[in-house]
């Protein structure tokens, strides 16, 4: 839907637009980071990318694109780390920061990869409860393979197993699932008990 | 050291030797941190050693064609820049050939000089110089020359950092984010090559990879943002090749080895002292 991979069949529009031009109007986070985690860069400077697509192409960052990223961080509790070297991060602050970059261009839409394939199941809830919130006022699009724990935050659910099938979350049962992966799904409580 | 300091007021070759050293650190330094951040010291080390070809090429026409135009140095930068975009155009077209082109552009711009210079009659030792670094063989045509290059590396460098930054950390974001990756990957090595040939009158073909690699490395030990480290990196490139021209001056040792070896000393003590500061806290 971005572009990097050319459709063998059928055309892709987004926004209205081939997804080479629409492209600097999403925000996009990919799912296997292979960032350098010796590159010397601060999460500033990271979130800073995110304006590359608005400005012209020669000289410094703007007043403006200063505040645009810290805004970006602010959204994601992450302005305080701002002068922190990036590989100094764990994986959740730095999946954040790496939305904060999406964030940063200001996007009519976010497209986020596995946004939580690395991350622990608390830092997980957090932030789908956080893109829950930034979908009230621009397009969050995610993919995911953790059908039944998204749903509980999403408003439509597009599946892609050789067709696509769009369902309103309301409709995403057991039964859903099970004809898409051909197999049962097991939900398994998993409370503790105390004392 | 003593000889050093009373003699440079003396020869106008040592106060060349002392601004070559200076104008090359400045390139080596930001361009030296590009190479360390994106892992592309074996691109530098090929187009170093490509420069041969050029310089023994560019010597041939002048001796055997009369082109007295052709200063050698014109052709090490010929040479620079056609090596960086054939690895460039390669590495994009077909990722894993790039390391097969690398190697072989680094022995073959080798050999091509080495005919070049077996061909052309007459005196052709200064050419074998360029092995070894000729710093105090600089002569003040030279200067004009290295100064322009020196110029155009950092101006460029300064101008779109923002990008050579975004491509250096992520491409595909980069992409994504409307930048020209390719465009400024080619701008990069172009920029790589004309610091080389810089630093092929410093220290000289073979330690090119040296000096372009060591001073950034010891300054990503210190630093956390890439233009800070490019700072530090030339500041120390430009300690390194006075403290090189210095110390070899009055033993006369050869003064591209000894930077070398002045440069990597420093770098082992910082990488060792690191570590064992950490390991004591």
């Amino acid at each position: 839907m971005l572009g990097l991979l050319r459709p063998s069949r059928g055309t892709i529009e987004i926004l209205g637009m081939p997804p080479a031009k629409a492209r600097t109007r999403i925000g996009y986070m990919p799912q296997h980071v292979q960032l350098d985690l010796q590159f010397p860069v601060t999460v500033l400077d990271v979130a800073l990318m995110g304006r590359l697509g608005r400005r012209l192409p020669i000289g410094p960052y703007s007043r403006a694109d200063r505040a645009g990223a810290l805004e970006a961080l602010r959204k994601l509790e992450m302005q305080d780390l701002a002068g922190r070297p990036f590989m100094a991060l764990s994986g959740g602050q730095r999946q954040r920061v790496l939305i904060a970059r999406a964030l940063a261009s200001e996007p009519q839409m976010l497209f986020l990869d596995e946004p939580t394939a690395n991350v622990d199941m608390v830092v997980e809830t957090e932030l789908f409860e956080l893109l829950h919130e930034m979908s009230k006022t621009i397009t969050v699009v995610v993919v995911s393979h953790d059908l039944g724990f998204v749903s509980q935050y999403v408003q439509s659910v597009v599946c892609v197993n050789r067709r696509v099938m769009v369902h309103p979350t309301a409709s995403v049962t057991g039964e859903v699932i099970r004809d898409l992966y051909l197999s049962d799904v097991c939900m398994v409580r998993h409370h503790h008990r105390d004392g | 050291m003593g000889e050093f300091l009373t003699d440079l007021p003396r020869y106008p070759f040592l106060q060349h030797a002392l601004l070559v050293g200076a104008l090359a650190g400045v390139a080596c330094g930001i361009i030296g941190s590009y190479v360390v951040t994106k892992k592309i010291s074996t691109i530098a080390g090929s187009i170093s050693h490509t420069v041969l070809g050029g310089l023994g090429a560019a010597r041939y026409c002048q001796v055997v064609h009369g082109w007295d135009w052709f200063h050698p140095l014109y052709g090490a930068v010929l040479a620079a820049l056609i090596a960086a975009l054939v690895i460039g155009l390669v590495g994009m077209k077909a990722r894993q050939r790039e390391d097969t082109v690398i190697g072989a552009l680094w022995a073959v711009g080798m050999a091509a000089g080495i005919l070049f210079i077996s061909r052309t009659p007459g005196y052709s030792e200064d050419l074998m110089s360029y092995l070894f670094g000729s710093i105090l063989m600089v002569s003040a045509g030279d200067l004009w020359l290295i100064a322009g290059l020196d110029l155009f590396v950092v101006v460029v460098a300064a101008l779109f950092y923002n990008q050579f930054l975004a491509v250096c950390f992520d491409e595909e974001f980069a992409r994504l984010r409307g930048v020209r990756v390719e465009g400024f990957y080619l701008l990069l090595l172009c920029m790589t090559a004309l610091t080389v040939v810089l630093l092929v009158t410093v220290v000289g073909i073979i330690m090119v990879i040296a000096i372009i690699t060591l001073p950034a490395a010891v300054a990503g030990e210190f630093t956390k943002r890439l233009w800070h480290m490019m700072l530090l990196s030339a500041l120390l490139t430009v300690a390194f090749t006075t403290a090189g021209l210095a110390l070899s001056y009055g033993p006369d040792l050869p003064a591209g080895a000894t930077i070398i070896a002045v440069a990597g000393t420093v770098y082992l003590a910082s990488v060792v002292g690191v570590r064992l500061f950490r390991l004591k806290r």
